[in-house]
């Protein structure tokens, strides 16, 4: 915002301006158009929807995509059970990876923490789908396949590594005077915890929590292996009907069931924009 | 009594971290385990095999063209979509940065590709790339009508479409963190620049790449691992092809230890994958970790 | 301010926290109550808007309570997911549908329980196409593992305005074949049109070896490089397009509708084209496989989607209800009647579908007209099917030679055999 500043003149001014309306309206047309195209997809019958060249004001728009998902996926008991999964999976998640971002930060200098740390670091580099197989023999055997709490664990366990890493970053960045001071006073652990390192992490929390919602919800492959009875929302996307020769996989009704995924978050986003750009922006991201 | 507080605040650390640790454990230990186990095994389920065999898939590994080929494609991958990552990403961040009307909305929409789940986008992008009723060849087609070309056919082209799709739906997410460090640079840095009479092209140089190069590092680890081990994009957009063309070498894995239930061989690639991801976070740790902790 | 947050925030992880412990127990018990039912089933059709008439038919023909999961429809995952529980020893399912593919993967594993004493006994067995559970869905042992569902044929559709508009009656020999192409072909048109998605054109490899009267177990046989060298002929002479190379069925119906194919093989009875209304017999139909041979002989390829029993099941009576309730009558009527599946057993098609119904006279031509057969598949199937269709893919782009690629089919062949 600054630059701004160091070019002078009126012509250059304008000049300017208008460079930014156009940089404006190229990104925003290379992020927007793919979704919109899939949107249009989502309300087209399927009858018409291949076209060439492209209706981009379908003539027919029709809900009978959505219609159809609503009445034939279980979309209801879906969304439930996303919203059970996911919910536990951020509140519990989100606790104890603060308590762990601040204990790994504060006591850094202790060679056990310290070593425990790196563990969390290196498990980051274990890829999720090539131990896939030995942890659905591991998940069976101690009886957590196909249940709440087993898949809870997974999930919890896929956000933590990111959330510590990032929390912790910003642990580091509360002044510990703010808590000597505290604790001169006679504030005990959780007095300060509660008083003094929570509100001022909040930006950074809630920064992790929209990231981790996200991922969480886009997460395709834990439920899908670990799991036969529970299913979450986006495990839908791979059970849409098969047109009659058995092979084909409906693009429509895919497109549609790509958009009631990205509802939510885009609601969600547009709601908390401010807080989670704020929580972004006060450095909550330092990775 | 301050006895056995001082006790408990000596546990205090191991209270906080374990519960993570704890649970970090209890999914990856097994697995990791019996991956390097079964790398020594031949274990073909479908042939009813399971034998030991030392270092053999290891070394057939790097005579399987199938493999070659992925690594090959899987370097290139992560070297394009990295370099663009950095110089799409930090140009993305500083017009994310500029201050003016459109701004909130562009930064709230620039997200939505990033939440887009990958499966859905993978087959989007099947789609858009069809040279009959494909979004792309269609806005090329009202510049050049008689435009025809057929994206997911050729080596080449189907490779730069898998990594611009990877880019389009990444990239954003990137230069929304990339913006955060931006926001760290102080403006009467830029003040005094402009007071030495330095050009907006030397104040971008020599003010504002410096400050956000260590950022932009540390945020390549993450970034690059999970290009590494990317695979449900490639998965539901070309499954690999044409031929193998496309397959990414976590692709490789997963059809290995599912499709075709080689398990030994696809737990042997699945080490060798970790070790050279292990090799390039002490690599990065190494050149951005020098300056740990600075700001 | 901050104090508030600070108590809003613990309460909220506390009753996180009791959320979490309580949710334990309520949920075990949510997933414990498929106690109640008789027996599970793994199906893809769940989605399917008339599958809840087609389980309350079923449960009230066999007395069964059924539990159903939904399985996933696309292919890979589906692959993957059926796989990884088979292989494992999964018991929470016990009746899975499988297709093809899965059955050659599976019958030889010892992960599916033979049918031979129970339900596809002698009698029950002669009355599906013989061929078909032979090459398919009997294991070495001689047991037969599953329990076709439906009857498909890999048929030829041809677009019949197309014909009108270049004055051909009938495509029935080579030579009608190739007069086609040459008139039909140009301009973004094409007399021939297929699915070459690596995993999907050994369908189209194998059905031309046959019309040309070759092995698609012996690459050493003249008849398959002939056949191989026509396909590569028709890219050569612009009568197909390489622009095929991505396409999967749901790719190419498409293109088929808007009229840019003369003919082509697809599964299915076209609810593709009935949705754009271009299904008919002036618009795009059904017609008899050429044949190519100097014999006059003509083959087609038959695919189901078979019922199959988990070996590691703990409700085998049950299933076994289950199982020979779809081999009779009611059961095929249910799948015709609910998911428009044509009956498996050729006697009950002639009973149960109506002879109003276009699909049942072309149907009954192909089986008395055309070698019947199921598709070339070896234990490892899709390891196999994927390598064949990459090696086809290098040699219609010219990246190998037919020696090349002849080669390479018939290691391919020895290798996964």
């Amino acid at each position: 915002m600054k630059i701004k500043r160091i070019s002078n003149g009126t012509s250059g001014k304008i000049g300017i301006c208008i460079i930014r309306w156009v940089v404006f309206a190229l990104i925003a047309f290379v992020v927007l158009m793919p979704v919109y195209w899939i949107f249009i997809s989502s309300i087209t019958p399927p009858g018409e929807l291949f076209k060439s060249p492209i209706e981009y004001l379908p003539k027919h728009p029709s809900l009978e995509s959505y219609q159809f998902l609503v009445s034939h996926v279980g979309l209801l008991e879906k969304i439930r059970n996303t919203i059970i999964i996911i919910g536990v999976t951020l509140i519990v998640g989100t606790f104890i990876c603060i308590l762990g971002a601040y204990g790994f930060y504060r006591f850094r200098d202790r060679k056990g923490v310290n070593l425990a740390f790196l563990f969390i670091v290196a498990t980051m580099l274990i890829p999720e789908v090539v131990t896939a197989r030995p942890l659905y023999e591991f998940m069976r055997k101690v009886g957590l396949f196909d249940t709440y709490p087993g898949l809870i664990i997974l999930y919890i366990s896929s956000i933590v590594p990111f959330t510590i890493l990032i929390l912790r970053g910003f642990v580091g960045g509360i002044p510990v005077v703010l808590e000597e001071a505290a604790a001169i006073d006679g504030a005990g652990f959780w007095q300060r915890m509660r008083y003094i390192i929570l509100p001022l992490m909040k930006p950074a929390i809630a920064t992790v929590c929209i990231i981790n919602f996200i991922s969480c919800l886009n997460n395709f492959f834990t439920p899908l292996y670990y799991s036969n009875h529970i299913q979450v929302l986006s495990v839908a996307i791979v059970q849409l009907p098969l047109r009659d020769n058995m092979y084909g996989v409906p693009w429509d009704l895919t497109s549609a069931m790509g958009w009631i995924i990205l509802m939510p978050i885009i609601l969600f986003v547009a709601i908390f924009e401010k807080q989670i750009m704020d929580g972004i922006m006060a450095g909550g991201v330092k990775a | 009594m301050y006895r056995s507080k001082s006790k408990a605040m000596a546990l205090l650390p191991w209270l906080l971290v374990l519960p993570v640790v704890i649970l970090r454990a209890f999914t990856t230990i097994y697995p990791v385990t019996k991956t390097i186990r079964d790398s020594f095994f031949d274990i073909r389920l479908l042939a009813g095999k399971n034998v030991f065999c030392g270092f053999e898939n290891y070394i057939r590994m790097f005579h399987d063209p199938k493999v070659l080929i992925s690594i090959q494609f899987t370097v290139i991958f992560v070297f394009v979509s990295m370099f663009f990552h950095i110089t799409l990403g930090v140009l993305l961040a500083m017009a994310l940065n500029m201050k003016f009307k459109g701004q909130r909305f562009l930064r709230t929409i620039v997200l939505i590709p990033w939440a887009m789940p990958s499966v859905v986008a993978g087959m989007a992008a099947k789609w858009a790339f069809n040279n009959d009723y494909g979004l792309i060849n269609d806005l090329i087609r009202r510049i050049v009508p008689s435009f025809q070309y057929n994206w997911l056919i050729y080596r080449g082209s189907a490779r730069a479409a898998v990594i611009a799709v990877d880019l389009w739906k990444d990239l954003p997410f990137f230069a929304i963190l990339v913006l955060s460090n931006l926001q760290f640079i102080s403006g009467d840095l830029y003040e005094a620049a402009k007071v030495d009479g330095a050009s907006a092209r030397q104040c971008f140089t020599k003010i504002t790449l410096p400050l956000i190069a260590k950022g932009v590092a540390t945020l390549c680890i993450p970034f690059t691992l999970w290009r590494l081990t990317s695979f449900d994009l490639v998965y539901s957009m070309t499954s690999g092809g044409p031929g193998e063309d496309t397959a990414l070498i976590a692709y490789r894995i997963t059809t290995e230890a599912f499709t075709n239930l080689n398990i030994g061989y696809a737990s042997a690639m699945a080490v060798v994958l970790f070790l050279i991801m292990m090799a390039f976070s002490l690599i990065n740790m190494r050149i951005t970790g020098s300056k740990k902790f600075e700001t | 301010m901050k104090r508030r947050t600070g108590r809003m925030l613990s309460l909220a992880l506390s009753a996180g926290m009791a959320l979490g412990c309580g949710a334990v127990p309520a949920m075990a018990e949510s997933t414990e109550a498929s106690g109640d039912y008789d027996l599970t089933l793994y199906s893809i059709q769940t989605t399917d808007p008339e599958f809840k008439d087609w389980l309350s038919d079923v449960e009230s023909g066999t007395g069964l309570k059924i539990n159903v999961i939904a399985a996933p429809t696309d292919s890979d995952t589906r692959q993957q997911k059926v796989t990884t529980m088979l292989s494992t020893g999964d018991s929470s399912v016990d009746i899975i549908e499988i297709n093809d593919e899965m059955s050659t993967t599976f019958k030889n594993s010892g992960w599916l329980e033979g049918l031979n004493d129970t339900v596809m006994t002698d009698d029950v067995r002669d009355k599906f196409a013989k061929g078909y559970v032979d090459q398919m869905i009997t294991n070495v042992d001689g047991q037969v593992i599953g329990v076709p569902s439906y009857t498909g044929y890999l048929a030829f559709w041809v677009n019949q305005q197309i014909m009108d508009e270049v004055g051909i009656k009938s495509i029935d020999t080579k030579d009608d074949f190739m007069k086609y192409m040459e008139a039909v072909s140009g301009n973004g048109r094409f007399g021939y049109g297929g699915s070459w998605e690596k995993t999907y054109v050994f369908n189209e490899i194998a059905q031309f070896v046959n019309m040309f009267g070759g092995d698609y177990y012996d690459w050493t046989n003249p008849h398959n490089k002939e056949a191989m060298e026509f396909l590569h002929e028709l890219v050569q002479k612009g009568y197909t397009s390489l622009d095929q190379l991505p396409d999967k069925y749901e790719q190419m119906n498409p293109k088929a509708i808007d009229g840019k194919y003369g003919c082509w093989f697809m599964w299915g009875t076209g609810t593709d084209y009935a949705n754009a209304d271009m299904l008919g017999d002036d618009k795009i139909h059904m017609a008899m496989v050429p044949s190519f041979a100097e014999d006059g002989s003509r083959s087609i390829f038959t695919d189901s989607w078979s019922y199959v029993l988990n070996a590691a099941s703990e409700h085998k009576d049950a299933a076994v209800k289950f199982l020979q309730y779809m081999t009779g009558k009611d059961g095929m009527e249910a799948s015709y009647k609910y998911f428009d599946r044509y009956p498996a057993r050729a006697d009950l098609a002639e009973e149960i579908v109506p002879d109003s119904n276009p699909v049942k006279k072309m149907y009954a031509e192909y089986a008395k007209e055309c070698n019947v057969q199921g598709r070339p598949m070896l234990p490892q199937t899709m390891e196999f099917i994927s390598a064949m269709g990459t090696i086809f893919q290098s040699y219609m782009r010219d990246e190998i030679s037919i020696d090349d690629f002849l080669s390479q089919a018939q290691g391919y062949v020895e290798e996964y055999q």
